[in-house]
Order: structure tokens, then C-alpha cells, then sequence
């Protein structure tokens, strides 16, 4: 049966595998992360100890030794084992998992970040003032981007948490545990990042059509790589003249989407200033190049099936071209 | 005599196989009368139409008009007429226009519409246009999504029987022809000096020469819309790209050279407004906003007096709306105009509706030549055509499916609002 053990070992180094990377809870790069892991390994290890004792008795009393048991013992085996013992546990993981609370949610000394999921992306402001405001419940102002979120290590941040239309949910699993984005009102996030990296969030409240491709990159860097980062969103876009730009605003693209430096005002959809400087478009779906936005553009169904952005296949090849190649070139 | 018959089940399958043996001889022996020319017996006649009569009432059942459609609206009779003198007048013939020898040798011969129309009840109307009759020559709607065509047409059917055959032409054939014989069978050929006349005054029985649609809002103005826009959106009706009953067999009447002539033709004529002074404007708008920039950058003095309270900046304004809408529709015309007016110039972000004239203002329009314009439409045609791209049976030009995705995201009030507001603005302050 060699081969049997060979696949079998196989088998647990694949699923030990997925335990690593930017999307896992178990490669912790962040402060709630870590407690969340922490609580997690106890309640195994304390859950593995009660089912074994659990299955080690029944064993013992159906197998090793099979009498009647005395009544006394039994009526006393189901107080003590079955009601008071696991109301102290319960209560005691209740009281423990309650006391971390106000640790993880205690106020923030870093930046303050809005974020709202919308069907099927997440719109990011950095540094927003105040508390909530008029614009989908989040506070007005801020930097805007979209879908990839620059955090500096070492700093506690609050991520504003909204939504315009249903309810998502916020997780990067290697930084936080997650959170919900609801309708009309806000809820407070505070993410502590303990090392620098580039880490994967997902939605994981299901949301309609194209909710598994609502992903989001969580980008930690040094305290001054983060200010340099946000001074650099805030700046109008690279490239204001072309033919990329004239074609842009021809075809109403603008009516949806910002590009600051330009007359493009939309608020719909993603801020695409800086779309270039961002990782992956289409909210975690495809690595940013001209290629990719131009596929997108012509079939935005086909390649995100539910998107709400219009398909514009209709364009002559060499405008949708031209579009992708001006927002491939806005870093 | 006794008769000593068991019936088992063996025999009663041997009949029925006898009965569709003997069933199939008859059809085989090619003997069955399918003539034309005798009719049907007298007995046979009265049950055919006794079980059309019995369908059309129970399937017609639930049809109800739409509670805000008023079928004595004159605006709707004349959008059904243009239609029937095509469709309809060639075998039921018209008010001056008597049946043709041709399709009274027709069995059943269809019956003159103004003596039938009182015997069915308006959903029975309803049901009939829509649907056709199987095995009677009547055929179905050119399409199954147009409903409110259908109704436009009922409400036409109901002003038929009192209609004097003037008031006929003047609404479905341009007027100027009723003193003209006119042909049996109801065809309009005010002219056959070459097929683009022909076509030109096919289009101008309902749309007008001028393409302003005569003047009392029953029809879309087509005056000054782009020939691209035109084109492509009487391609779209011949290929069956969008649906229109009304629209579609005319298109396809039509070669694409034609259709594009006719596009550049309705693209030359002047919009609502716009032609030189005296020119005899179809339909002067009196509220009119100058729709200069997408964004209404420039406040006007109407914009100032009607918004009131929601001077300010754009961001206040945006975060209003929502709730204002949320809390039902609004209470007065004013009100309504004012959401429409701010669903036109800012668009509801936080709701994912994108102002109107990012596409279709003058400056949107000049980049891009397949948005028409929309001051001035009728509000029916706007509010109608947006319930349509919501309901997702609104095809179009290749851009038509844009407007999928945003008409998606309206609520029936956005519609009505935005519809309102811009028929009451002009073309000739957008130009």
C-alpha cells in the first residue's frame, strides 16, 4: 500500500500548500490576523482534546468494557459532561474572544480610508476627512482609486466600510478578518499590518452575478513609500493630450468615469487616473496592460460576465486600441 | 334482433385506429374542399367562428391597458393610424377606402372594421392585434414586445367607426389626399416619380415632411437627428434589430440605399425650433433651460428659481436625490421636473445613473454621431422607450445596448422624471 500512503502524503502537501500566500489566513501579515489565528489554533487543539476524550469514553464503555453503568454515575457524567462543562468552555471562549475587542478596536493613529463595495468593485479614498458623510454614507473628499488598497506597516488604519446598493463583504484574509459593506450605514475596520507585501482581498458576501471576480489587492509599504504613494494618486493624470483622450470622451466614456486633469468627471464607475499604476483591472480580475484593457473595453460580459459596465465592441479596433493604450500609460 | 356487442378495449383501440385510418384516406384521396371559392356551409361557418369567438374571449382574460393609457388620447389614435393605412386598410379597407375584389374572394373575407370594432371589447381588440388569427389571413404584431404599440393601435380601432373618410387621411396618409380617388385596398401613392419620393411620403404620413411628427406629439421628432443616428436605427428595424410593429415593415420596404437617403434627408431638415424665423415651427416649447453644458456649468435663471433649496453645491444635490426618490415619487409636476432636470445634467451617481447629456448633450453628440438628441421628444416616447432598456427588449443601433445598463438602474419615478423634463426642453437650446 505504498503507493496509497505516496498519494496521501501527496494529497496533504497540496492542501498544506494552499495554507501559504497572499490570500490565506494562516500566513498572517497583520495584527487581527495574527489574534484570529491564534484563537483559531486553540479552539483546535481544545476541540481536538474534547473529541478524542469524547470518543476515547464511548469506545471504552461500548468496547473495552461494556456493563451497565450506575445510574448516579451516568446522571452525574451527563451534568457535569454535558451542561456544566461545556456552558464554562463556551462562556470562557465568549469572555476571551470578547476581550480582544476593544483592542482591535481601538482607535486608529494612522490614515483614514474609505471604501465602498459597489456590484463589481470597491471605490477607495485615501485620507478622508471626518466622520460620515453625504456620498454613499462615507466621508466626502479623499484621494480617490479603486481596487487596490496601500496600507503603511506598523500603522493602525480605519477602513470606512459602505455600499450603494447590496451588501458585501471586506476580507483580506492575511490582514483582517472581514467585514460587512451595507447599505446605508458605515462600519469601521482597523487594519494593523505587520510586514510589507502585496496581499489578496476578496468579497465574501455573495453579491450577484460577477461576485467572485470582486477581488481587491491590499498593497503594506513603508510609512514614506505610503505618503509618496498617496501625494502621487492625488496628481492629475500623466497624459491629458492624444488621441486616446479625445476618443475617450468621444464615445461617452467619461460619463461614468474620472480622469483628473481631463473634463472625464463620471462618478460610476472606477477612478481611472491612475488606472495603470494598479496592479490588475476589473477588480482583481486581469494584470493591468494595454492588451487586457483593450479586452476588457471590447467584451467587458465575456471577460467579467455581469459587469455593469456596457460592452463596447461596437468601437473601430484601432479606437478601443487607442483608449487602452492612453490608460495603459496612466501610472 | 339482438345486437351482441362487447366493447373491450381491444375494440375500442381498433375504432380509433379505423377512425384515423379513414381519417387519412379522406386527406389522401385529395378530395377535402379547400377552395377558397365555395366558403364554408352555413353550420360549419357558424362553428368556426363561434370557437374563434369563445378563444378570443378566454385568452383574453387578465389584458388589461396600462392604468395611465387613455385610449381616447388623440396622440395615440393618430400613432395607430399611419400604420393601419399600410397594415390594415389593404384587406379590412378603410373610411373611403373600400375592399378590394381581391381579398373578398378571401374565406373568411375580412370584415370591414368599423361595422366589427363594437363587437369586441377593448382587451378582445387587444388580444386579436397583438396575437393574429390562425387560418384566417390575419396575421400576428410584426413583434410580441411592443405593447404599447399594440394598445396605440386599439385606441385607433376604436375611433374607426366614427371616423369620416377626411378625418382618415388627414391622420394616416398626410392628409391632402382625400379628395383623390382613392385606390381600394387603401395604399397611399401620393407619387411614383422615383421610389425615394415613394418612400419619402411613406415616412411623412406619420413623421411629417419636416420630421416633427405633425405636431401633437405623437411621434418621435426625427427633424436634425444625425444621418449615422437615423440610418443605423432604420437598419436596426429592417434587420429586426428593434422591435417596432410600426417601424419594422417600412424599413424593410426599403433598400439600405433608400433608408440612407431618406436618414440624410430627416438629417437635413431642421430640429424643433431651429428653422429661420417664420418657417412655420411645428412646435414652439415654451420652458425651455439652455442645455449648453453637460454639467449645466452655466446656472440659468430657471435653474436658480426652481432649484431653491438645493443651491449649492453638487455634492448636497447628489446626496438628495436619492432620498427624495426613495420616498416615493415626487408629489408635484415641479418637483418631477426638477429630479428629471438633475437626472438630465448631473446623472445620480450614487445611484449608477449617468447624466443624460454626457452622451446626448450637444457636445456629446458632436463627438459621437449615433447619440440622438432627446429635447423636445415626446414624454410617452421617452418614458416608454426607457421601460423598454429596462425591461431589456429595447434593441437599437450598436450603441443601443448602453442604455441596458443604465435604464436597469432607474426607478419608474427616475423615468417619469427624466422623461418629463425633456419634453418640455427645446432643440432649438440644444442644438
Amino acid at each position: 500500500m505504498n503507493v496509497l500512503h505516496a498519494i496521501a502524503g501527496l494529497l496533504l502537501l497540496l492542501l498544506l500548500s494552499a495554507c501559504t500566500g497572499a490570500q490565506s489566513a494562516f500566513d498572517t501579515g497583520g495584527v487581527e490576523a495574527e489574534r484570529v489565528l491564534g484563537m483559531f489554533w486553540i479552539m483546535v487543539v481544545g476541540a481536538a482534546v474534547i473529541w478524542i476524550f469524547v470518543i476515547g469514553l464511548s469506545c471504552y464503555v461500548t468496547r473495552v468494557s461494556p456493563r451497565a453503568v450506575d445510574d448516579r454515575i451516568g446522571i452525574r457524567l451527563i451534568i457535569w459532561g454535558g451542561c456544566v462543562f461545556p456552558t464554562l468552555v463556551l462562556a470562557g471562549l465568549l469572555f476571551w474572544g470578547l476581550g480582544m475587542m476593544p483592542e482591535l478596536r481601538r482607535p486608529a493613529d494612522g490614515p483614514t480610508i474609505a471604501v465602498s463595495g459597489e456590484r463589481f468593485w470597491w471605490r477607495v479614498a485615501y485620507d478622508v476627512e471626518g466622520g460620515p458623510g453625504v456620498v454613499r454614507n462615507l466621508p466626502p473628499g479623499g484621494v480617490p482609486s479603486a481596487n487596490e488598497i496601500w496600507l503603511p506597516v506598523g500603522q493602525r488604519s480605519t477602513i470606512l466600510l459602505g455600499s450603494p446598493d447590496v451588501i458585501h463583504s471586506f476580507w483580506a484574509p492575511s490582514l483582517a478578518g472581514k467585514m460587512d459593506a451595507i447599505p446605508g450605514r458605515v462600519n469601521r475596520l482597523v487594519m494593523e499590518p505587520t510586514r510589507t507585501g502585496v496581499y489578496n482581498g476578496v468579497c465574501a458576501e455573495f453579491c450577484g452575478e460577477a461576485h467572485a471576480q470582486m477581488g481587491f489587492r491590499v498593497v503594506v509599504v513603508s510609512e514614506q513609500e505610503y505618503a509618496a504613494y498617496v501625494r502621487a494618486q492625488a496628481a492629475p493624470a500623466a497624459v491629458t493630450q492624444g488621441p486616446g483622450v479625445d476618443l475617450f470622451l468621444r464615445n461617452g466614456c467619461a460619463a461614468c468615469h474620472s480622469v483628473r486633469g481631463t473634463t472625464a468627471d463620471g462618478q460610476i464607475g472606477p477612478d481611472l487616473t491612475h488606472v495603470a499604476s494598479r496592479r490588475t483591472i476589473g477588480a482583481g480580475l486581469l494584470p493591468t496592460t494595454p492588451e487586457n484593457i483593450a479586452a476588457f473595453i471590447r467584451s467587458t460580459d465575456h471577460v467579467k460576465p455581469g459587469v455593469e459596465m456596457p460592452s463596447f465592441g461596437m468601437l473601430p479596433e484601432a479606437e478601443v486600441t487607442a483608449i487602452a493604450q492612453w490608460l495603459g500609460s496612466l501610472e | 334482433m339482438r345486437i351482441d356487442f362487447v366493447l373491450t378495449w381491444k375494440k375500442a383501440l381498433g375504432l380509433l385506429l379505423l377512425a384515423g385510418a379513414a381519417a387519412l384516406a379522406v386527406s389522401l384521396s385529395g378530395l377535402v374542399s379547400i377552395a377558397a371559392s365555395s366558403g364554408h356551409i352555413a353550420p360549419w361557418r357558424w362553428f368556426l367562428g363561434w370557437t374563434l369567438e369563445n378563444a378570443v374571449r378566454t385568452q383574453s382574460i387578465g389584458v388589461g391597458p396600462p392604468d395611465d393609457l387613455d385610449l381616447f388620447d388623440p396622440a395615440l389614435v393618430k400613432r395607430g393610424a399611419g400604420h393601419f393605412a399600410t397594415g390594415c386598410a389593404a384587406c379590412h379597407g378603410a373610411p373611403g377606402v373600400p375592399q378590394s375584389p381581391v381579398v373578398l374572394g378571401m374565406t373568411p373575407a375580412p370584415p370591414r372594421l368599423e361595422e366589427a370594432i363594437g363587437d369586441w371589447k377593448d382587451d378582445e381588440l387587444f388580444w386579436i392585434v397583438k396575437h393574429g388569427i390562425k387560418y384566417s389571413g390575419m396575421p400576428a404584431w410584426p413583434t410580441q414586445e411592443r405593447d404599447d404599440e399594440v394598445w396605440a393601435q386599439v385606441a385607433f380601432l376604436l375611433a374607426l367607426p366614427e371616423m369620416t373618410p377626411q378625418a382618415y387621411a388627414d391622420l394616416a396618409l398626410g392628409g391632402g389626399l382625400a379628395d383623390d380617388d382613392t385606390e381600394a385596398g387603401g395604399q397611399t401613392t401620393a407619387a411614383l416619380n422615383g421610389i425615394f419620393e415613394n418612400a419619402l411620403s411613406d415616412c411623412a404620413r406619420c413623421h411629417g415632411r419636416d420630421g416633427l411628427g405633425q405636431g401633437e406629439g405623437a411621434f418621435p421628432d426625427i427633424a436634425g437627428q444625425s444621418e449615422a443616428y437615423l440610418y443605423a436605427t432604420l437598419r436596426a428595424f429592417s434587420l429586426g434589430a428593434r422591435q417596432s410593429g410600426f417601424m419594422q415593415p417600412p424599413a424593410r420596404r426599403y433598400e439600405p440605399e433608400v433608408l440612407r437617403q431618406l436618414a440624410r434627408y430627416f438629417a437635413s431638415q431642421p430640429a424643433a425650433g431651429t428653422a429661420a424665423p417664420g418657417a412655420g415651427d411645428a412646435r414652439a416649447k415654451t420652458a425651455a433651460a439652455p442645455l449648453d453644458s453637460a454639467r449645466g456649468s452655466a446656472p440659468t435663471a430657471r435653474r436658480q428659481d426652481e432649484a431653491g433649496r438645493l443651491e449649492g453645491d453638487a455634492e448636497v444635490a447628489t446626496f438628495r436625490v436619492p432620498s427624495a426618490s426613495a420616498a416615493g415619487p415626487p408629489a408635484t409636476r415641479k418637483g418631477l421636473l426638477e429630479l428629471g432636470r438633475r437626472i438630465a445634467l448631473e446623472g445620480i451617481p450614487s445611484r449608477k445613473i449617468p447624466a443624460c447629456q454626457s452622451c446626448h448633450g450637444a457636445a456629446g453628440r458632436a463627438k459621437n454621431p449615433f447619440y440622438p438628441y432627446l429635447a423636445g421628444q415626446p414624454e410617452w416616447y421617452l418614458s416608454e422607450h426607457l421601460q423598454l432598456w429596462k425591461e431589456g427588449t429595447r434593441g437599437g443601433t450598436k450603441f443601443a445596448h448602453v442604455m441596458d445598463k443604465i435604464a436597469v438602474h432607474m426607478t419608474e419615478e427616475q423615468i417619469e422624471a427624466v422623461a418629463a423634463w425633456y419634453s418640455e426642453q427645446s432643440a432649438k437650446d440644444d442644438p
